[in-house]
């Protein structure tokens, strides 16, 4: 039986894939603009750099400009070395200046951790090439820490709701109704739009009188949190795990309106990784067509 | 067990581990907590029977929507809650007024912060006469929910 490699290969088309999608996913990612008072509460990079310059309009333009210039450098895999800290650099000022107003949204959040996993990832990678380790490693090894760091935010969000709750986050959950309540008013009030309302109101009624049966509903999303380290046994549980988490944060959109709509493409980017699986199937089923 | 070689023992394993970056972000998540883009994302890892959001209304109490200020009602509610934190420690003095004293100051902390994204949006400086902070106490009592909306401040 042979070990498993240290890190596990991808194919070109799988790299070109991930590569463009991610890049886009970064643009995204990053504010267009920046609807900040100041930088009235400063966190995590704002505490370490003074980012003031980039409130001014015109300088957060030419970050942008950079930023864009940053992805297609780092889709062309061509002076990566340079793309990938400019391109962290602006997603993480921007970002962190947006979580400097007194709330933290944890929106954007995964997508600048897998940012900086693969910054790190890539100098690492030339200080292990230095040492003889072959080239083709370098871009593996960025999709593989991608992998980890996605695994990484799910389980640190299991590990939190153990270690707020001591333990007994199963319990508390059976008033969840309140939460997907305010959730509801929440999002209701953001725009006025009253589509979803009544439904998602219905949804908390039926969450407040029926708590157990909730509670149960919501263990399966803490297990699932726990347990998704298991993505990274091989691709089929990796494609499982993400579809599975996508599913539920699909349940968390219909039920909070909580999309987390960056989280699911990473997962469908990273994770579940599609081309992969159509290549494969394709694999199988064009021998059998030659046959016929 | 001896606990001298307990560093360099870790070190080793986790040298040799496939998972390292998963090791080291879960790690720096739990250490580093809140400080982007770090987190240990703690949302919803705690629920309680009572929980409060907030909203905005004009001078008549018609609702108002957040997002033509650029936030969302969630990040509002957050930045609320922050004020609110800080004066809960202002007044730890003032007996049963503590709470009612906190939101009051909380509420005009955020009509000063509303004041000043209006710089970035112009447009919207028109919403800000008479803009009222509403507080919306939601409540699981007897398997049912129940609200209770107070307004706590309103901008001159």
């Amino acid at each position: 039986m042979s070990a498993r490699p240290a890190i596990p290969t991808f194919a070109f088309y799988e790299r070109v894939v991930m590569r463009v999608l991610f890049a886009w996913l970064v643009w995204r990612a990053t504010p267009d603009v920046l609807f900040a008072n100041g930088i009235p509460a400063p966190n995590g990079i704002t505490r370490l750099f003074d980012l003031h310059f980039l409130l001014d309009p015109r300088a957060f333009a030419f970050a942008r400009m950079m930023l864009a210039a940053a992805l297609i450098l780092y889709t062309l895999r061509f002076v990566v070395w340079l793309a990938l800290p400019v391109a962290l650099f602006v997603n993480l000022a921007a970002n962190g200046i947006m979580n400097s107003q007194g709330a933290i949204q944890h929106a954007a959040q995964i997508v600048s951790l897998v940012l900086l996993a693969q910054t790190t990832a890539h100098f690492y990678g030339l200080w292990r090439r230095r040492q003889g380790e072959t080239r083709g490693l370098l871009e593996s090894r960025a999709i593989w820490w991608s992998q980890q760091t996605i695994v990484a935010v799910y389980l640190l969000a299991g590990i939190a709701k153990l270690i707020v709750t001591k333990g007994l986050w199963i319990f508390q959950a059976r008033w969840i109704g309140v939460s997907i309540a305010k959730a509801a008013y929440q999002s209701f009030y953001d725009t006025l739009n009253q589509v979803d309302l009544d439904r998602q109101l219905a949804m908390a009624n039926f969450a407040a009188a029926h708590g157990w049966i909730v509670a149960l509903i919501a263990a399966t999303g803490l297990l699932l949190e726990l347990g998704s380290p298991l993505a990274l046994i091989n691709r089929a549980w990796a494609a499982l795990v993400g579809v599975a988490l996508v599913c539920f944060h699909l349940g968390l959109d219909y039920s909070m309106h909580l999309a987390f709509i960056y989280n699911q493409w990473l997962l469908i980017i990273f994770l579940i990784n599609a081309p992969y699986w159509i290549v494969r199937a394709g694999q199988r089923l064009m021998p059998q067509r030659q046959r016929a | 067990m001896n606990f001298k070689t307990l560093p360099g023992s870790v070190l080793a394993w986790l040298r040799g581990s496939r998972c390292k970056c998963l090791l080291v972000m879960t790690l720096l998540g739990l250490v580093l907590r809140e400080n982007y883009p770090f987190s240990n994302f703690p949302m919803f890892s705690s629920f309680s029977h009572k929980t409060y959001f907030v909203h905005l209304t004009d001078a008549q109490g018609v609702a108002l929507g957040i997002r033509q200020f650029g936030l969302s009602n969630s990040g509002m509610k957050k930045i609320f809650d922050g004020y609110r934190r800080k004066d809960l420690k202002r007044f730890v003095n003032a007996g049963k007024q503590r709470v009612p004293l906190a939101e009051a100051a909380a509420a005009q902390s955020l009509l000063h912060y509303l004041n000043g994204l209006t710089k970035a949006r112009p447009a919207t400086q028109k919403l800000l006469r008479g803009l009222q902070i509403q507080y919306v106490k939601v409540q699981q009592e007897n398997d049912a929910l129940r609200l209770e909306t107070k307004s706590l401040a309103q901008h001159q």
